[in-house]
């Protein structure tokens, strides 16, 4: 009876079923002898740690590169043409990838700020400031997704909430034009969605779209629009002003 | 050398991609290209079976155990010459046949060709197959594979 | 000496709780909050979220050190780049070994966030990340 009444102070089995969110703290509050073996056992098990500097660090070895035609057969089959046949349009396609590139940019800013961290500087940082994050986004994320910097770095002049990072030769769509009948696809719209989980996770919210703007010998030059929602314009307004 | 034409067969023996880098020549109605690519699937096929050095039958592809279908060896037809052109075939593992079609020349020439072959199999591979609109076997229209074979031709004459 | 742990993500919502003692001085890590603070711990956290909004854009570290306390309890909020919060309501100043302790639990975060079957924002329930969470507090703390 007292276990309904007042669940938090009941006394519960201790489990080792790892945390569980209906239960809260009771559900992996108490260290057991069990807890205990296997915390030894998780201690001892060799782990790859993420940051450099430490044991086993994965951060330490060569920048790890995949093949980019395996890349770009995957993203073909998998991502446009299994997308494209459960399309009805162009613009339905776009939010399709860009919704599948989200959750990449979220994953990958934790990542690279964890894997940047020097053993001198164990604590990497946060970003605060618009122009602080585009550039990180421009050299670094870049760097990490396509080994090399995005060409260009532009803030609108018409908007004030909107910038653009332009790359000259997309790697993904290296090899392919959309054909006439689809003049206006671009399937960056997967990086879009890469850049907006990440600017998205970092509270810079915003949209970001990519737009096909050829220019003499880079036919898929492609410009990311990214439009910041206005509470970020004026929170770094009320903040940084000064 | 002077490359007069290029045809792209796929394994059925349809004709899927054809250009004419030569500027001036006469050109064929659609559907001779069509039949002349026909007949040279056929010629090809034949000309394999009658190689005194074909692979026999049902040896297997590249060890699979699987049967090879009638034209899909090495060998067959590589070159034709006449006196008023030079023809030069390069078949892919996947039945897949390149042909080029020179002006006669030496010896040579007939290296030249097939590097020519080559890059433009490579181009093929980069530019069709990693081409996510282009569905295999059909014909090729892909705007940046032509630029790619305008360019390896150009640089050849 | 007691501790509670909360990994709050980016709505707000908790992703991860430990509640647990100090295993220095022949503790063996059970916590002794009294049954009223344990109602109230996760309150006095959620509290200190609204401090971290401000303080969070002050600075771009991601250790905030003790941003609030509560009856002698002090909070220590640490914020990832993808603005996962950790918050550890404690006792006694201690901020280096709260440093480390917040750094390693981030580097875990990471390897959780990297399973293909976790979403950003999902409870933690692997069993391997609270049992090594578990470790890293008999370590630090």
């Amino acid at each position: 009876m007292s276990s309904l009444i007042n669940p938090s102070l009941s006394h519960t089995p201790p489990s080792t079923r790892g945390y569980n969110p209906a239960v809260g703290v009771l559900s992996n509050g108490l260290l057991t002898t069990t807890d205990v073996q296997h915390a030894f056992i998780a201690a001892t098990a060799p782990s790859i740690a993420l940051a450099p500097g430490k044991r086993n660090s994965m951060a330490l070895r060569k920048t790890p590169e995949i093949s980019l035609s395996a890349l770009i057969y995957i993203f073909n089959e998998l991502i446009i043409n299994y997308n494209f046949n459960q399309s009805s349009n162009i613009a339905v396609l776009e939010k399709k990838l860009n919704a599948l590139g989200y959750p990449i940019g979220i994953k990958a800013l934790e990542l690279h700020s964890t894997r940047s961290a020097s053993p001198a500087a164990p604590e990497t940082k946060r970003f605060t400031r618009v122009l602080d994050v585009l550039q990180y986004i421009h050299t670094h994320i870049w760097t990490m997704l396509f080994s090399k910097t995005a060409d260009n770095l532009e803030k609108s002049q018409d908007n004030a909430d909107e910038y653009m990072i332009i790359d000259n030769e997309p790697p993904l769509t290296k090899y392919a034009k959309p054909p006439k009948e689809f003049d206006q696809l671009n399937c960056n719209a997967f990086v879009a969605g890469i850049l907006e989980g990440l600017l998205d996770a970092a509270y810079f919210s915003c949209s970001v779209s990519a737009h096909t703007v050829p220019v003499d010998g880079f036919p898929m030059r492609t410009v990311y629009l990214i439009k910041f929602s206005r509470s970020v314009l004026e929170r770094e307004f009320v903040r940084f002003s000064r | 050398m002077t490359i007069y034409s290029l045809y792209i067969l796929n394994k059925a023996g349809g004709l899927i991609y054809q250009t004419d880098p030569c500027p001036g020549l006469n050109k064929l109605s659609a559907n001779e290209y069509l039949v002349l690519a026909g007949t040279l699937h056929g010629v090809h096929a034949i000309a394999s079976r009658i190689s005194p050095t074909a692979p026999t039958p049902n040896t297997g592809f590249f060890g699979t155990g699987k049967a090879v279908a009638g034209n899909c060896n090495t060998s067959g037809l590589k070159s034709l010459e006449t006196d008023a052109f030079a023809m030069y075939v390069f078949q892919t593992v996947t039945g897949l046949k390149f042909v080029l079609v020179t002006a006669p020349g030496t010896r040579a020439q007939a290296d030249a060709a097939e590097l020519v072959l080559c890059r433009i199999y490579e181009c093929y591979a980069d530019y069709v197959m990693k081409n996510p609109y282009y569905s295999l076997d059909m014909p090729i229209r892909c705007d940046m594979f032509d630029e790619k074979v305008v360019e390896v031709t150009q640089v050849v004459v | 000496m007691s501790y509670y742990l909360a990994m709050i993500g980016t709505q707000d919502n908790p992703i991860y709780e430990l509640e647990f003692g100090s295993f220095r001085q022949g503790n063996d890590g059970t916590s002794k909050f009294n049954p009223e603070m344990k109602e109230l711990n996760p309150f006095i956290l959620h509290a200190a979220l609204d401090i971290i909004e401000d303080v969070q854009w002050e600075t771009n570290t991601l250790y905030l050190k003790a941003i609030d306390n509560f009856y002698g309890h002090l909070i220590s909020a640490y914020v990832t780049p993808g603005n996962v919060k950790f918050l550890l309501l404690h006792e006694t100043k201690n901020e280096e070994a709260i440093r480390h302790f917040f750094t390693d639990i981030n580097d875990l975060y990471v390897k959780v966030l990297l399973s293909p079957f976790y979403n950003a924002n999902d409870p933690i329930i692997s069993p391997s990340f609270d049992v090594k969470v578990k470790t890293l507090a008999k370590k630090y703390l």
